[in-house]
């Protein structure tokens, strides 16, 4: 978690069951909710999130102090030395990392970053749900995901006859 | 949203409580469409949310003997409707019973296989034969359904329109105009006729046609642009008189030089786009180099426009089909399907080397070997880079197209 330093603005981020969290402003401005929120100048002391939980939130919080824009003061996540491309090439590993988590973990990343509007975060969790749709069957996705199949079996075979229009 | 996300779920997993418009976004990311079909097949919710308007699905290249596969995933599919097929954008042709039959995701038609001439269609459209001449030949050769048909649109449900070559094959054959109107009976196309000034009769000789504007948009390989009315595909009206001038440093009368039409209408309906492949005469060419340049009609100042950019779209080009995707909707796809490039099939881009002197580096020697492959050029940069797709050959000698699914 950040600490205060001479300087650099911070913003204090309140989960629902109570947990306070003080970050940078640069960092809690990579989500474009929070971002709003602060230009509309609706955050003077703390921005209640709700509907995220401590647990996910500090998730997100860690996930956008390694996004952040290094150029800027924060001065964390990379050195100057290290080039652009070693630095995207860092990020991707630490994103496969990151993104290891079970699947009800992944569900509350992917509502997070759609509430709180964080693209690049949005783009990891989704991309990350595509591959495992796109490599899977029909049954293997619905019990993947235990999602309950609610289809009659004459609308079931409809929907797949309409599917096979083109290829088998 | 009255739940708490970070509930711990142990005993229950929370997906099927995804929002649609979560769902929605996902599936949006998808870039195959056969992905959003196993998507949408699932659940109800996911259905719906498959169903909204989506970015376009990225298209399938054709491999011969009804097999396609897709560009995005490189997986393989089987058409439903035998080997004998081709596709014209979202639609599929094959041969059933002897008879052809054109369909998308939504409709069939069922298309004539012979052909008449008609000289004066707009002066008579009644139910009777308008032309006078009755004599009708056949369109299919043996050896496959669309040999002789270069495009066909479906303008709408009551007028298609095709150029086709009647006498493929045969030498000072050409691609002609023509039209037909499905359930008026008359299961024929109509070979629209014109009098030249020696006062013989001729069809109507195209490279290319597109929808646009409500007309059907028709370009000659003089780049001269005509508009035939849909009401009355006999209304002509010549819309582009001259060409655009060639760029430095290639020579038309050299006897290799060759160039390819593509007219395709943006993906916003806006504009109605030319793309003119220069092929140069050279004693080498190399893959990575290729002339393309991209032209915009002006339909006040009667002219072409080059234009340099591509407003951050995808064009994809082929004989059958040629379509302009938003690149905007596109970028989560990866890294090749950026925007403001040209996608071009392999098997054009080998056709076209063979009549060079080919280069004999590892990605011409694939392009020559039939592995199944597209090219894209980058408008920015300017420069050629091809894709090889997996572990699939391209059947010998088999025609290649975009195939868009759709539905």
């Amino acid at each position: 978690m950040a600490t205060r330093e001479a300087g650099k603005k911070m913003i204090m981020l309140k989960s629902p069951d109570g947990m306070e969290f003080e970050v940078e402003e640069a960092v809690a401005m990579e989500s474009q909710t929070i971002r709003k929120m602060i230009e509309d100048d609706c955050a003077d002391t703390a921005i209640l999130i709700p509907n995220i939980n401590s647990k996910i939130l500090s998730r997100v919080i860690e996930y956008c102090n390694k996004h952040v824009p290094t150029t800027g003061a924060t001065g964390a996540a990379a050195s100057d030395t290290v080039a652009p491309a070693a630095l995207a090439e860092d990020l991707k590993i630490w994103d496969a990392e990151f993104i290891k988590v079970n699947r009800a973990t992944r569900f509350n990343l992917i509502q997070a970053a759609s509430y709180l509007n964080i693209k690049g975060l949005l783009d990891l969790t989704s991309q990350t749900t595509i591959d495992t749709i796109s490599d899977n069957s029909l049954e293997e996705i619905r019990s993947f995901l235990s999602t309950k199949n609610d289809y009659l079996p004459e609308e079931e075979q409809t929907i797949r006859r309409e599917n096979q229009w083109a290829f088998q | 949203m009255g739940i708490c996300l970070g509930k711990t779920t142990t005993s229950r997993s929370p997906w099927p409580d995804l929002p649609p418009d979560l769902a929605a976004l996902i599936i949006s990311r998808l870039p195959s469409h056969r992905d959003r079909l196993s998507f949408g097949a699932v659940c109800r919710d996911w259905r719906l949310a498959a169903r909204q308007e989506l970015p376009p699905a990225m298209p399938c290249i054709s491999l011969g003997r009804g097999a396609y596969q897709s560009i995005a995933d490189g997986k393989v599919f089987r058409s439903s409707h035998g080997a004998d097929v081709t596709s014209f954008g979202s639609y599929l042709l094959y041969k059933h019973s002897r008879r052809l039959f054109l369909r998308d995701s939504s409709s069939t038609i069922e298309i004539p296989s012979d052909h008449h001439e008609c000289a004066d269609e707009c002066s008579d459209r009644g139910d009777h034969d308008p032309c006078g001449s009755k004599r009708t030949w056949p369109l299919i050769p043996a050896e496959g359904v669309a040999f002789t048909m270069r495009k066909v649109l479906v303008c709408s449900s009551s007028l298609l329109v095709a150029i086709l070559n009647r006498d493929a094959g045969r030498p000072g054959s050409a691609y002609c105009l023509v039209f037909f109107r499905p359930g008026t009976g008359q299961l024929s196309w109509v070979l629209l006729l014109t009098t030249n000034m020696y006062g013989s009769k001729y069809g109507y000789k195209y490279r290319d046609i597109a929808l646009y504007r409500g007309k059907i948009f028709a370009l000659k390989s003089s780049e001269q642009l005509f508009t035939h009315e849909i009401g009355q595909p006999c209304c002509v009206e010549q819309v582009i008189k001259d060409p655009t001038p060639l760029p430095p440093g290639i020579d038309p009368s050299s006897p290799s030089f060759l160039v390819k039409h593509y007219m395709v209408v943006s993906s916003d309906n806006r504009k109605l786009l030319m793309v003119r492949w220069n092929i140069p005469h050279a004693a080498y060419v190399h893959h990575s180099k290729m002339n393309l340049q991209v032209f915009e009609a002006d339909l006040e100042k009667r002219q072409w426009l080059e234009v340099n950019d591509l407003d951050g779209q995808l064009l994809f080009l082929s004989r059958t089909c040629s379509r302009a995707l938003a690149g905007s909707s596109t970028e989560h796809y990866g890294q090749t399907f950026r925007g403001n490039r040209v996608f071009i099939l392999g098997t054009d881009w080998a056709r076209i080397r063979r009549r060079l002197n080919p280069c004999t580096c590892h990605d011409c020697e694939k392009l020559g070997n039939g592995v199944p492959s597209y090219c894209v050029y980058d408008m920015t940069s300017g420069k050629l880079s091809l894709v090889s797709l997996r572990r699939t050959r391209r059947r010998k000698n088999a025609g290649s197209e975009w195939f868009f699914p759709s539905g």
